[in-house]
C-alpha cells in the first residue's frame, strides 16, 4: 500500500514559523514585558525605607498623659537622612495604636490640616508636617478614654503604597514627667 | 527494522548552549538585583558610617557665622545645620561655602538665613566617601552632631 503524506511545503512552514515568533516577540515586548515590570516595581518600592521613621527618644516627649479627662499621647518621630529622590516619594506615615489586640490606625499626610485627633505639638501650626533628611517632628494624638499599650508606624509613599512597620514603641506605663508639656501654643 | 537516523545537537553544543543560556540569565538576574542593594559608600577602606564616629569637631555660632573647627583626623566636607526647637529638629540646610576642613583646620560658614540669634542649632558633619565609581558627600546621623546657641 502506497501512503501519500501531504504537508505544507517548507517555504509555508517556514513563513508561518517566523510569524508565528514575530507575533510572539510582539506580545511579550508589548504586554507580558510591561506588565512584568509594573509588578516587580510594586513589588520593590518599599525598598530603602526599612528604617525611614522611628521614635526620637531624646525629647522625652514619647509619653501619655491625662488631660480634660482625656488621654493625650506625645510622639516624636525622626526621618533618616536618605538621598532626597527617595524622601520626596514620602508623604506621610501611619500610626497603629494596639491596646488588647486592638488596632486604631491614624495616618499623618504632609500639608493636611491638622483634626481633633492629631496635630503638632505646638497647637498653633494649621497643618501636619512630615519630617524629613533627619528632622524630628513631635505631635499629640487624642487618645480618648483610651489607655494604649504600643505604637507602630509604617511610612506611607506617594503611590499610596504602604511600607513595612519601620518602628514600634511601648508606651504602656510611658506617663510624661511632669516637665513634658503637651499643650504647647 | 529499518534503520532510522536520529540527528540532534551534538554533546559539545549543546553543553556550549546550556552554559551561554545560563550565564546569560545569571548576569540578567545579577543587573536586576543590583537595583535593590544600597550602594556602599566607603571612607579609607571602612564604612562611612562608621568614619562618622570619629569625627571630632567643635563649633561656635554667633551673628550670622558658624565657626567650625576640626580637632580630630578625619577631614570634614561640609557642615549640615538643623535647628532645634520645642519637640522638633528641623532641617534647614547644608551650610554654603567652604571647601573641605582638614585636621586642626578651622573654618567659618554663613548661617543660613532662618537661623536666628538664640536659636539652638545641631551642626552635623558630611563626609565625602567613595562609591565603586564615585565620590559622594555622606551626612552623618544626627547623634554625631554638635549642638550650640547662636550668640549675638
Amino acid at each position: 500500500m502506497v501512503k501519500q503524506k501531504r504537508g505544507l511545503s517548507p517555504i509555508v512552514a517556514t513563513v508561518s514559523v517566523v510569524l508565528l515568533t514575530l507575533a510572539a516577540a510582539g506580545f511579550i515586548a508589548g504586554f507580558v514585558v510591561p506588565f512584568v515590570k509594573d509588578q516587580l516595581n510594586e513589588g520593590t518600592e518599599c525598598v530603602g525605607y526599612e528604617d525611614y521613621f522611628m521614635f526620637y527618644d531624646d525629647f522625652d516627649y514619647n509619653c501619655y498623659d491625662n488631660i480634660s479627662s482625656e488621654w493625650w499621647y506625645g510622639l516624636s518621630i525622626e526621618a533618616d537622612s536618605i538621598s532626597d529622590e527617595k524622601a520626596d516619594e514620602v508623604v506621610g506615615f501611619k500610626l497603629n495604636f494596639f491596646k488588647s489586640g486592638d488596632s486604631f490606625p491614624v495616618t499623618v499626610e504632609d500639608g493636611t490640616p491638622t483634626t481633633s485627633e492629631i496635630w503638632m505639638l505646638n497647637s498653633s501650626k494649621p497643618s501636619l508636617e512630615v519630617p524629613v533628611r533627619g528632622g524630628v517632628r513631635t505631635y499629640v494624638y487624642n487618645g480618648g478614654g483610651e489607655v494604649f499599650e504600643k505604637i507602630e508606624i509604617f511610612p506611607l509613599l506617594r503611590s499610596g503604597r504602604l511600607c513595612d512597620k519601620t518602628d514600634q514603641f511601648r508606651i504602656g506605663g510611658e506617663r510624661c514627667a511632669p516637665s513634658v508639656n503637651l499643650t504647647v501654643s | 527494522m529499518s534503520g532510522v537516523k536520529k540527528r540532534a545537537l551534538s554533546p559539545v553544543v549543546a553543553t556550549v548552549l546550556l552554559i551561554s543560556i545560563a550565564l546569560v540569565l545569571a548576569i540578567i538576574i545579577f543587573l536586576w538585583a543590583k537595583n535593590f542593594l544600597p550602594e556602599v559608600i566607603e571612607k579609607d577602606g571602612q564604612s562611612v558610617e562608621l568614619v562618622c564616629e570619629n569625627v571630632r569637631f567643635e563649633v561656635e555660632a554667633s551673628g550670622s557665622q558658624l565657626v567650625v573647627q576640626n580637632i580630630g583626623n578625619v577631614p570634614i566636607y561640609g557642615i549640615e545645620v538643623r535647628v532645634q526647637g520645642t519637640g522638633e529638629i528641623k532641617e534647614v540646610s547644608e551650610a554654603p561655602g567652604g571647601g573641605t576642613i582638614g585636621n586642626g583646620q578651622t573654618q567659618n560658614f554663613p548661617l543660613p538665613a532662618e537661623v536666628g540669634v538664640g536659636d539652638i542649632i545641631i551642626a552635623v558633619p558630611i563626609l565625602l566617601g567613595e562609591t565603586t565609581d564615585d565620590r559622594v558627600p555622606h551626612i552623618c546621623d544626627v547623634d554625631y552632631g554638635r549642638e550650640a546657641v547662636v550668640g549675638t
